[in-house]
C-alpha cells in the first residue's frame, strides 16, 4: 500500500480495515470458540501457536491507538520471526511471510517517530545478529572432522572432540590477554632480567627444549622471572620512592596482576555460560532411569551415524543390550553378598593407601630436585656418557613420577572394577570420581610441595655447585622461574605421556588383533574401545596444570593451545584408525554438564594455591616484576596509596574486618536465600509435574466416562470399547478440526487463497458481501495473482493440524452453495452486532467453550453417521 | 561456501533465512548437497526441480544408513507423488538443525515414529521400529517383550499405546532422550 495514499486515505481505510477485520472476526466467532476448545482438549498443543498466528490476524485492526499500533506490529514481527518453525511447506511459508510482511508494513506506516525508530532498531538489531552467526559459523573449525568422528563413533565421542575444540578456544583467548597485556608491553619495553655473565659464558643457550632450561629460555618471557617492573628497577612504593618517574606508564607490576585475574574471570565465566547452556537442555537427568526400555529402545539409533560398519555393528548390538537391560531389570533388587561388601572396602583401602604413597613420591621427587642441573646441555650431558642420561632422568625426576603415577593408577582403577563389580553405570561414576581424586592430589601435591621448596631455596642459594660444567651465579634463586619450569616440563610431559599412552594402549592393541598374535584374546577383547571418562579428566587435568602454572610461566596457555591443537589431530587420527565405537549409550547430555562441572571444580582449587602465592608468599629479591615487595598483592597496595586521599580511606575502610565480616555474613544469607529458593522451586515443579499428570488423567476419565455412560444408552452393535471409542473421539475432532480450518481460512484469511485460484471469486465475493467494495482484500488479491500461479498443492489450508498435506486432503469438504449462504448470512449479522460496537471479539473468543460441539460428537457416537457435506460449526447456529 | 558466488540472490537467501533455521553459508551448502543427489534430474537446470524422495533418502550421506530414512524424507514430501523439491529438502534440514526448537523437533519425532499415522504410537509401531532398527534381526519374543515393557513404563492411561503427551513427556523432560532421538541429526552443511 502507498504511503501518500494512505495518508489521504487514512480514516477511510481504518474504517474498512477494522470493519473487514471485524467481520471476518465476528464470522469465525463459532470457529474460534470450537478451535479453542479443540486447543485445550486436544493432544496436539504444540500447534497452538500458529493458531495465535492466525487468530491475531483479524482481530487486531480494530485497536487502533498509536500505543496498539506499535505493539500489534511488535508482535506481528514476532509472529514473522517464528515462521521458521512452522512446520508447513516452504511455498506456504513463503505467502504467509510476505502476507504478514505486508500487514505489518501497513501498520508500521502509522506508527509515530519514536515507535519507527524502535521498529527500526529491533530490525536492525536482529540483521545485525544474523550477520554476526553467519561469521561465527564460517570461523568455526572442525567441523567436519568432528562430525566425520561423530558419523562413525556417535555422539559420545563426538562430545570429547567438541570439548577439546572448546578448550582450544579457551586457551586461545587466554594467549591473546597475556599476549596483549604482558608479553607485548615487556618484549617492547627492550629489557628485562639479564642473564648473568657466568652462565652466558659456560650454560648452554637451549638445553634441551622441553626442560624450560638454557639460558635462552630460562631468561625469556617464557618464565616469571624475566618480567620487570618495565623500568628495570625494583617497584618501590611511591612514599619510599626514590624515583618518581617509576610509578608513572605502563605498570607491568599491575598489568601481571590485572592480567591472571582478568584470565580467572573469563574462565569462570565462560565456563558458568557454557554450562547454563548445557543445563537448560539437561533439565531432569534422572527421570530416565524410571523409563529404563524406553530410553534404550528410542535412544538405540543415534542419528548421527553415517559409517557403515558402526551401523551393522549398532544392530547386532542392539538385540544383545535389550536382552540384558531386560535380565538386569528382573534381577533389580538383588542384595549384595557381604563377602562383596568387604571386598570393596578392601579395594577402597588399598587404592587409598597406594594413592597415599603415590603422593609421598611426589613430595619427595620435589624434596630432592637437584638444583646442580640448571642449565645441562642436552649435547655435553650426551658426551657425559650415562652420567650425563641420568642428569637429564633427575632434572625430569618429578615430572616422572607423576606422569608414571597417572599411567599406573587408572589400569589398577581398571582392574578394582573387575574385583568390585559394581553395576556399569555405578562403576563409571566410581571410575571418574577416582580420577579426579588421582588428579587433583598429585597436582595439590606438587604445588605445596614447590611452595616448601621456596623456603628451601631460599636456604640452600650457597650450595648450589657441584658438576664440573656449570658455574652457577650463587646469588642466584628465583623461586617462581622455578616453579614455572616445573609446570611447563609437566605439562610437556603430560603431552608426551599421552602420546606414549596413545601408541601402547591403541595402536599396540591394534597391531596385536590385526596381527592375530594370539587370536582367542583379540576375538574376546577386539580394538580398544575410546575411553570418554579417562580421556576428558586428561584434558581437564592439563587445563588445570595452565591454571596453575599460568602465575609462574605466563606462556603456559599457548603451549597448551599448541598441545591441544597437536592433541586434536592426533586423537582424531587414532580414533578413525585403531579403535572401535564404543559399546555402552552413553547419557551425552548429563556427561557434557558434568565436563563443565570438573572444570569449574578444577579452576576452585587452581584459586586457591594462586591466591596464596599473590597474598603470602615473598616474591624472589632478584628477579620477577615484583622484587622488592613483601608480596606480590602489594604492587596493588601501593598504587592505592597513590590515589586521592578519599579513595584511599575508602577502600582501606572497605579492607578492614569491620566491612568484609559483615559482607561474609551477607553473601552467606544470599547463598542460602538462594539454595531454599532453589529447593522450594524444585518442590514446585514435582507437585506441577503431578497436577499435570492428574488432570491429563482426569481428562481421559472424564472421556471413559461419557462413553461408558454413551455405551449404556446406545443400541446399535457398534463396536464401542472404551479404545475405540476414544479414538474415534479424537477422529472427530480431528474431522472437526480440518472443516473449521477450511471454513475459517477461506473467510477469514486471504492469505491461503492462492492456492486454488478458482477459488478466489468465492472468497471476494464472501467479503463483498460482508464488507462493501473491500479495498484491503482487492489489493491483496492483487498482490498475489502472480503467486497464485505457482503450481501448489491443494490441501494447503490444513495449516493448523501439523499433518502432512497429502494425508489431510481427503478432508476436504465439498463446496456447498447452502452452508456458504448461512455463512453470508452470518456474517452479516455479526457485523451488524459488531458496527454497534459492544463487543470485543478479542474477548470474544476467550469466553467458555459452545457445549454445542459436543453434539457432534454424541450424535455420531450414537451411530449416526454424519455427511460431510453439512459441517459441525453449522450445528453452533441452531 | 562464499556467498558471493551463491545460486540463490541476496533477496532469496533472506528469504530463505527467514523461514528456516539456517544461515547463508548452511543454505549455499544445501542446496550443493541436494544438487548432488541426482546429477541426472531436472534439478541441475531448473531450481524448482523436484527429485524422488528414495533418491533423496538413498544419497545424502547422513540420511544414508538411517533405518528410518525413508520414512523422514517422505514426512517432508509435500506433494503426494513422492518427489521432493529444494524447498522441501530445506524443510528437512531445518528441522534438524540445532536452532529448531525443542517442542517442534518433539512433534516431528513423533510422526516420524507414528508409522502408521493414527496419532499414537502403539504395538504395531514400536514393532516397526524395533524391526528397522535391527534390520528385522530381532526374535519375536525379544520384540514383543521389549515393547510391552516400553509401554508399561510409558502408557499411564492403560490404551497400550503411547500418545504424544506421553511422548512429550519422556522427550521434552528428558534431555538424555531429547540429545539421541531425531534431534542429533545435523546435517553436514549445518554448523
Amino acid at each position: 500500500m502507498d504511503r501518500h495514499r494512505e495518508s489521504s486515505h487514512e480514516q477511510r481505510q481504518r474504517q474498512k480495515m477494522s470493519r473487514t477485520g471485524l467481520s471476518r472476526a465476528g464470522m469465525s466467532e463459532s470457529e474460534f470458540m470450537a478451535r479453542q476448545r479443540y486447543l485445550e482438549n486436544s493432544s496436539t498443543r504444540a500447534i497452538s501457536d500458529h493458531s495465535m498466528a492466525v487468530a491475531s490476524q483479524p482481530v487486531i485492526p480494530q485497536l487502533l491507538s498509536s500505543n496498539e499500533v506499535h505493539k500489534y506490529v511488535k508482535e506481528q514481527r514476532e509472529i514473522i520471526n517464528n515462521f521458521r518453525s512452522q512446520p508447513w511447506p516452504m511455498q506456504m511459508k513463503m505467502a504467509a511471510l510476505m502476507m504478514y510482511k505486508e500487514n505489518v508494513a501497513v501498520y508500521a506506516g502509522q506508527m509515530n517517530t519514536l515507535d519507527t525508530f524502535k521498529d527500526n532498531f529491533s530490525i536492525a538489531t536482529g540483521a545485525f545478529r544474523r550477520r554476526f552467526r553467519n561469521i561465527r559459523s564460517s570461523l568455526t573449525i572442525w567441523n567436519s572432522i568432528i562430525k566425520r568422528i561423530e558419523g562413525r563413533f556417535g555422539s559420545s565421542v563426538a562430545s570429547f572432540f567438541n570439548f577439546l575444540r572448546w578448550l582450544c578456544a579457551l586457551n586461545l583467548i587466554m594467549s591473546f590477554i597475556i599476549l596483549a597485556f604482558l608479553v607485548l608491553p615487556q618484549a617492547s619495553s627492550g629489557h628485562g632480567l639479564q642473564v648473568p655473565a657466568q652462565i652466558r659464558e659456560n650454560g648452554s643457550p637451549l638445553s634441551f627444549i622441553v626442560d624450560g632450561k638454557g639460558y635462552l629460555l630460562e631468561y625469556s618471557v617464557l618464565f616469571h622471572g624475566f618480567y620487570d617492573s618495565g623500568k628495570n628497577e625494583p617497584y618501590v612504593a611511591p612514599p619510599h620512592n626514590p624515583n618518581p618517574a617509576i610509578g608513572t606508564g605502563y605498570k607491568l607490576p599491575l598489568a601481571y596482576l590485572g592480567v591472571i585475574a582478568a584470565i580467572f574471570v573469563v574462565c569462570i565465566l565462560a565456563i558458568l555460560v557454557r554450562m547454563v547452556k548445557k543445563y537448560k537442555i539437561l533439565q531432569k537427568a534422572s527421570i530416565s532411569e524410571q523409563y529404563l526400555f524406553a530410553w534404550k529402545v528410542f535412544a538405540s539409533w543415534d542419528f548421527t551415524i553415517t559409517s557403515h560398519e558402526t551401523a551393522v555393528y549398532k544392530r547386532l548390538r542392539l538385540t544383545t543390550l535389550l536382552k540384558e537391560t531386560i535380565v538386569e531389570a528382573d534381577s533389580n533388587d538383588r542384595q549384595t553378598s557381604w563377602k562383596l561388601i568387604v571386598i570393596r572396602l578392601a579395594v577402597h583401602v588399598v587404592l587409598f593407601i597406594l594413592l597415599c604413597a603415590s603422593a609421598y613420591a611426589i613430595y619427595l621427587a620435589v624434596e630432592n630436585i637437584d638444583y646442580s642441573t640448571v642449565s645441562v646441555n642436552f649435547v655435553d650431558a650426551l658426551k657425559l656418557g650415562l652420567k650425563g642420561i641420568w642428569l637429564i632422568m633427575r632434572s625430569f625426576q618429578v615430572q616422572a613420577v607423576i606422569v608414571t603415577c597417572n599411567f599406573v593408577f587408572p589400569i589398577m582403577f581398571q582392574v578394582a572394577q573387575l574385583i568390585e563389580q559394581h553395576h556399569p553405570r555405578t562403576a563409571l561414576k566410581v571410575m571418574l570420581a577416582r580420577l579426579f581424586v588421582l588428579y587433583i592430589t598429585s597436582l595439590y601435591v606438587l604445588i605445596i610441595a614447590l611452595f616448601t621448596f621456596n623456603r628451601t631455596c631460599e636456604n640452600t642459594t650457597t650450595v648450589l655447585t657441584n658438576a664440573t660444567f656449570i658455574d652457577s651465579d650463587e646469588n642466584y634463586c628465583c623461586w617462581e622461574t622455578v616453579m614455572g619450569q616445573e609446570l611447563y616440563k609437566l605439562s610437556i610431559t603430560h603431552f608426551f605421556a599421552e602420546l606414549f599412552s596413545i601408541a601402547v594402549v591403541d595402536i599396540a592393541r591394534w597391531i596385536a588383533v590385526k596381527t592375530y598374535i594370539c587370536p582367542r584374546i583379540s576375538e574376546k577383547f577386539g580394538l580398544a574401545e575410546f575411553n570418554l571418562a579417562r580421556n576428558i579428566l586428561k584434558l581437564v587435568y592439563g587445563q588445570a596444570l595452565v591454571w596453575f602454572g599460568v602465575l609462574f610461566c605466563p606462556l603456559l596457555p599457548i603451549i597448551n593451545l599448541l598441545k591441544y591443537i597437536l592433541l586434536f589431530y592426533i586423537r582424531a587420527l587414532v580414533v578413525s584408525l585403531f579403535n572401535k565405537p564404543p559399546q555402552t549409550l552413553f547419557r551425552v547430555a548429563s556427561t557434557k554438564t558434568f565436563y563443565m562441572a570438573l572444570l569449574l571444580l578444577n579452576i576452585f582449587l587452581c584459586i586457591f594455591p594462586i591466591s596464596y602465592a599473590v597474598i603470602q608468599e615473598v616474591p624472589s629479591t632478584t628477579c620477577g616484576p615484583f622484587r622488592g615487595l613483601p608480596s606480590m598483592s602489594h604492587a596493588v597496595t601501593y598504587e592505592i596509596d597513590r590515589w586521592p586521599v578519599i579513595i584511599q580511606t575508602v577502600v582501606n575502610y572497605v579492607n578492614t574486618p569491620t566491612i568484609i565480616i559483615p559482607l561474609i555474613g551477607l553473601l552467606c544469607i544470599v547463598i542460602s536465600y538462594f539454595a531454599s529458593l532453589a529447593n522450594a522451586l524444585k518442590e514446585v515443579n514435582k507437585d506441577l509435574r503431578l497436577q499435570l499428570h492428574l488432570e491429563l488423567k482426569a481428562a481421559r476419565d472424564k472421556i471413559y466416562r461419557d462413553a461408558i455412560k454413551l455405551k449404556k444408552q446406545d443400541t446399535e452393535s457398534e463396536d464401542l470399547s472404551s479404545f475405540s471409542l476414544i479414538r474415534r473421539h479424537e477422529q472427530l475432532q480431528q474431522e472437526l478440526n480440518s472443516e473449521l480450518t477450511q471454513r475459517f481460512s477461506k473467510t477469514s484469511n486471504t492469505m491461503f487463497s492462492y492456492v486454488r485460484p478458482f477459488e478466489q471469486v468465492q472468497i471476494n465475493d464472501s467479503f463483498a458481501s460482508g464488507s462493501s467494495s473491500s479495498d484491503s482484500s482487492r489489493i491483496r488479491s492483487d498482490n498475489y495473482t502472480d503467486i497464485s500461479t505457482l503450481p501448489r498443492i491443494q490441501a494447503s489450508t490444513d495449516i493448523e493440524n501439523d499433518e502432512l498435506p497429502v494425508t489431510v486432503s481427503t478432508f476436504l469438504p465439498p463446496k456447498n452453495k447452502e452452508t456458504l449462504k448461512h455463512h453470508q448470512s452470518a456474517e452479516k449479522e455479526r457485523s451488524q452486532q459488531d458496527s454497534e460496537g459492544s463487543v470485543n471479539p478479542q474477548r470474544r473468543h476467550y469466553s467458555a467453550p459452545t457445549p454445542q460441539i459436543t453434539v457432534g460428537f454424541v450424535n455420531s457416537i450414537h451411530g449416526r453417521p454424519r455427511s460431510r457435506s453439512t459441517p459441525l460449526w453449522t450445528s453452533n447456529q441452531k | 561456501m562464499g556467498i558471493g558466488r551463491s545460486v540463490f540472490s541476496q533477496d532469496e537467501l533472506d528469504l530463505y533465512q527467514e523461514l528456516t533455521n539456517l544461515n547463508a553459508a548452511e543454505i549455499n551448502n544445501a542446496y550443493k548437497k541436494f544438487k548432488n543427489i541426482d546429477p541426472l534430474s531436472g534439478f541441475q537446470s531448473n531450481k524448482k526441480g523436484r527429485i524422488a524422495f528414495t533418491a533423496v533418502a538413498d544419497n545424502v550421506a547422513e540420511l544414508k544408513l538411517n533405518p528410518f530414512r525413508y520414512r523422514i524424507c517422505m514426512l517432508f514430501c509435500s506433494e503426494p507423488n513422492g518427489l521432493m523439491d529444494f524447498d522441501d529438502f530445506l524443510d528437512m534440514v531445518s528441522v534438524f538443525h540445532d536452532k529448531c526448537p525443542k517442542e517442534r523437533k518433539v512433534r516431528w519425532a513423533f510422526r516420524l515414529y507414528d508409522f502408521n499415522d493414527d496419532h499414537v504410537i502403539d504395538y504395531d509401531d514400536l514393532s516397526t521400529f524395533l524391526d528397522l532398527v535391527t534390520d528385522y534381526g530381532i526374535e519375536s519374543d525379544l520384540k514383543s517383550e521389549v515393547i510391552q515393557r516400553v509401554i508399561e513404563e510409558v502408557d499411564y492411561d492403560g490404551d497400550q499405546s503411547i500418545s504424544h503427551e506421553e511422548f512429550e513427556r519422556i522427550l521434552y523432560f528428558n534431555a538424555e532422550f531429547y540429545e539421541y532421538i531425531l534431534t542429533r541429526l545435523i546435517f553436514e552443511c549445518c554448523e
